[in-house]
């Protein structure tokens, strides 16, 4: 706009009032409107750092599937928060996660609280985890039941099978092996899966399975301080010398190992209750578990002086049938020197079960066994298991036995031993009986029958002599055909002449039949010759006709 | 405040708000719809200077707080503040959209709070009133267009509620950026742009009669008008 050099200038008529705008309205009720929009801001953003809640971080081995801002975090399904950074530690060995929970979880951020990744898992307590296949992994907050504040976590790998604050019994089970057991195997009492395993670890020093278990609430109290851990799973095959046994769990059980427990004395009250984080032993099997029943138990020494092939450590110790211990072993190391070189076999004596009543005092226990020895108590072996040749000791009163005393050798008692019977003595006849036969003079045998034989072979001779063509058998018997040829003839004409009598003889019995008069009367002309004779009786027929016939 | 002698204000004149019809300010009401007559709108530099501090202060919590929030129970909560949501679409390479909403929801506002904090002080200076005045027609022109996020937010929410699967909630972002564009819109209404004139005028950067000598004469009534 171009400014004109003069411009003209306009004065207003001096009659005209100039207007003039009133003072400075005082304070206006608009700058409300700042105040509020500052409280408004400062409200929005109370409300949302207030509902944002703290955030926590978290530690894991690897950040598989977690996505910064995505990955939710989940309380039983109900989200408490987000991923909303990760970052790797500064020793480059594990990922730093930071999870934004939202306020109402600020009081679930305790101590013992348990955060791991869900994520698609196979494991021996079955696949879990399916769902995040659709979803994403998630990462599983499990509450604490500690009251102390925790802001830093270390997650988990695994899920912990059960969570802090269920009530029930945390301990420790060890084991020589793990035997296919592992987190998440269930633990089993007859047949109710009562608690399971929670985690595996290796310790090799010493080298051990040491597994963590649970078991829930209201299954405590089956678990005292004699319960005995074995592992049930799969298929439990044993030949010993109580045969074939064969122990076989349901067909899950073979693909996942089980834990089941055994109390050796139900009966008997034991302390009830087992703090936690009590060690147990696992055993491989019920009859591991079951072994270690006889405690404490008596060592006895016993020296055989035939083999103890087939006799095997944990071979049953009987009485009458009635296991009361079992077989330590058969070594030499017993007794290093004896001149008969006899095998000790060490075995151990179950007081409580000799005893009848369970935890018997072993000191009447070796009095009763002493007293015992004196009134013939022998061990012996004895076959077990024909199929298997498995030899048990057994102990009985023998009739008739040499008396013996309980002898001390070295640190055991010396029991008496009567040798073998069962197989071992059947052996032992059967080796008599072939000494016998070896004693025979076989040779001579031999040779005689050889003589005998030849005396046959002439005997054999003369037969054939006797019975050669010009021999007096054969005259003999040419004489006899002749002879009998002679016979024919003579026998012919007897029979022609027969002929003629059985003719006569018809006739004559006709004559009988028909006139049986005439064997009375022999020609009576008389009577009529026909049919109306009467008949004579039997007797008065019978009689005359072999007189008639001579 | 002195007005010009040209101008019709200094004669006591105004024009109504309402209806436009000039009568005498003296009478305090309008001729025609008795709508109450000021020579200039009231308080209206206190109140702009208000409401555009009332928008400034809301528009940290526009940008900083989330304005959405998806809730998914499958990937979780998710929340999206105005600039993580450009930020999403320009990564997605939806560029025009990162663009419109870069630009309307957060170019926008801040030039209008800009704007009418230089027409503010353009009121009291009286500099550059002709550019002054045509910054203040853009500004009122184009304050109603920042409210698309706002309109994007009650579309949402309103449409994604899917139970349990998915849902929309509006963050605290929404209301305070709504807040915002009211307060910058309500300002922007609030400014009298004659002041810019009268500011002018009295400071003396314009001389009241840049109009035709040959018109000053006949039409010295009709002049000021143009300015009431």
């Amino acid at each position: 706009m171009p400014e004109l050099a003069t411009p003209p200038q306009y004065s207003p008529p001096p009659t005209a009032p100039v207007y003039r705008t009133p003072a400075r309205a005082g304070f206006s009720p608009i700058w409300i409107v700042p105040l509020v929009s500052a409280l408004l801001g400062l409200w929005l953003f109370g409300r949302y750092y207030s509902a944002k809640g703290p955030v926590i971080t978290v530690r894991f081995e690897n950040a598989d599937g977690i996505i910064a801002g995505k990955t939710p975090v989940l309380c039983r399904s109900v989200n408490i928060g987000t991923v909303s950074d990760l970052e790797l530690s500064s020793d480059n060995k594990s990922v730093i996660v930071k999870l934004a929970m939202t306020s109402e979880a600020k009081r679930l951020l305790v101590e013992d609280s348990q955060i791991w990744v869900e994520r698609a898992r196979y494991s021996a307590a079955g696949i879990s985890g399916l769902n995040t296949l659709v979803s994403g992994n998630f990462i599983q907050f499990q509450p604490g039941i500690s009251k102390k504040a925790r802001r830093d976590f270390t997650g988990l790998e695994n899920p912990p099978p059960t969570p802090p604050g269920v009530p029930g019994l945390h301990f420790k089970l060890i084991a020589a092996e793990a035997g296919g057991l592992g987190a998440g195997a269930p633990i089993m009492y007859k047949g109710i899966q009562v608690g399971k395993l929670e985690s595996r670890a290796f310790h090799t020093e010493p080298a051990q399975v040491e597994f963590d278990a649970f078991i829930e609430g209201a299954y405590v109290t089956l678990v005292n301080q004699e319960t005995r851990f074995y592992n049930s799973g799969g298929l439990d095959l044993k030949i010993g010398a109580e045969g074939v046994q064969m122990r076989l769990g349901t067909l899950e059980s073979l693909l996942t190992s089980s834990i089941t427990f055994t109390d050796p004395d139900p009966n008997q009250q034991h302390v009830k209750s087992i703090p936690n984080g009590q060690s147990f032993m696992l055993y491989s099997s019920l009859s591991d578990a079951k072994k270690v029943d006889f405690n404490p138990t008596i060592p006895y020494l016993l020296l055989f002086t035939g083999s103890v092939r087939g006799l095997s450590p944990d071979a049953p110790v009987e009485f009458r049938g009635i296991r009361i211990g079992s077989v330590v072993a058969a070594s030499f190391k017993y007794l290093p020197d004896d001149p008969e070189h006899r095998v000790p076999v060490l075995i151990k004596i179950d007081p409580a079960v000799l005893m009848g009543k369970p935890g018997g005092d072993q000191t009447s226990t070796q009095v009763l066994i002493t007293d015992g020895v004196a009134h013939g108590l022998r061990a012996s072996l004895k076959t077990g298991s024909l199929l298997t040749g498995q030899l048990f000791v057994e102990l009985d009163f023998v009739k008739d036995a040499p008396p013996a005393v309980i002898t001390g050798v070295g640190d055991y008692a010396v029991l008496p031993t009567v040798p073998a019977t069962g197989l071992d003595e059947l052996q032992e006849k059967a080796g008599a009986l072939l000494d016998k036969f070896k004693a025979l003079p076989v040779e001579q045998i031999g040779e005689n029958a050889n003589a005998a034989l030849a005396s046959i072979k002439d005997a054999a001779g003369h037969i054939d002599k006797l019975t050669g063509p010009n021999s007096s058998l054969d005259k003999t018997l040419n004489n006899t055909q002749k002879l009998t040829s002679e016979l024919n003839a003579t026998v012919s004409d007897l029979s022609v002449q027969f002929k003629q009598v059985g003719a006569n003889l018809s006739q004559a019995t006709d004559t009988v039949k028909h006139q049986p008069w005439r064997l009375i009367w022999p020609t009576t002309k008389k009577y009529p010759t026909d049919g109306a004779a009467t008949p004579a009786p039997d007797k008065k027929k019978a009689t005359p006709v072999p007189r008639k016939k001579h | 405040m002195n007005f010009d002698p040209l101008t019709a204000a200094a004669r006591g004149l105004a024009r109504c708000h309402s209806c436009g019809q000039t009568g005498e300010v003296e009478a305090g009401h309008c001729s025609v719809c008795a709508a109450p007559l000021h020579l200039r709108k009231p308080a209206s530099l206190q109140r702009t200077v208000a409401l555009t501090l009332g928008a400034t202060l809301l528009y940290f919590p526009a940008n900083l707080l989330p304005v959405l929030r998806i809730e998914s129970s499958i990937k979780g909560g998710q929340e999206n503040t105005i600039l993580s949501g450009v930020v999403r679409f320009w990564q997605d390479g939806d560029y025009p959209v990162a663009l419109i909403i870069f630009t309307a929801s957060v170019v926008i506002p801040i030039l209008k709070v800009l704007a009418i904090i230089a027409l503010c002080l353009a009121a009291r200076s009286g500099r550059f009133p002709q550019a002054m005045t045509r910054l203040y027609r853009m500004t009122e022109y184009i304050g109603r267009w920042s409210m698309v996020d706002v309109f994007v937010v009650a579309i949402l929410v309103g449409v994604v509620q899917l139970g349990s699967v998915m849902r929309i909630e509006p963050g605290g972002g929404a209301l305070a950026f709504a807040s915002v564009v009211i307060l910058t819109m309500l300002a922007a209404r609030s400014f009298d742009p004659r002041l810019i004139w009268d500011a002018a005028a009295a400071r003396g950067h314009i001389v009241t009669t840049d109009i035709d000598p040959e018109l000053a004469g006949a039409s010295n009534a009709a002049s000021p008008a143009s300015h009431a």
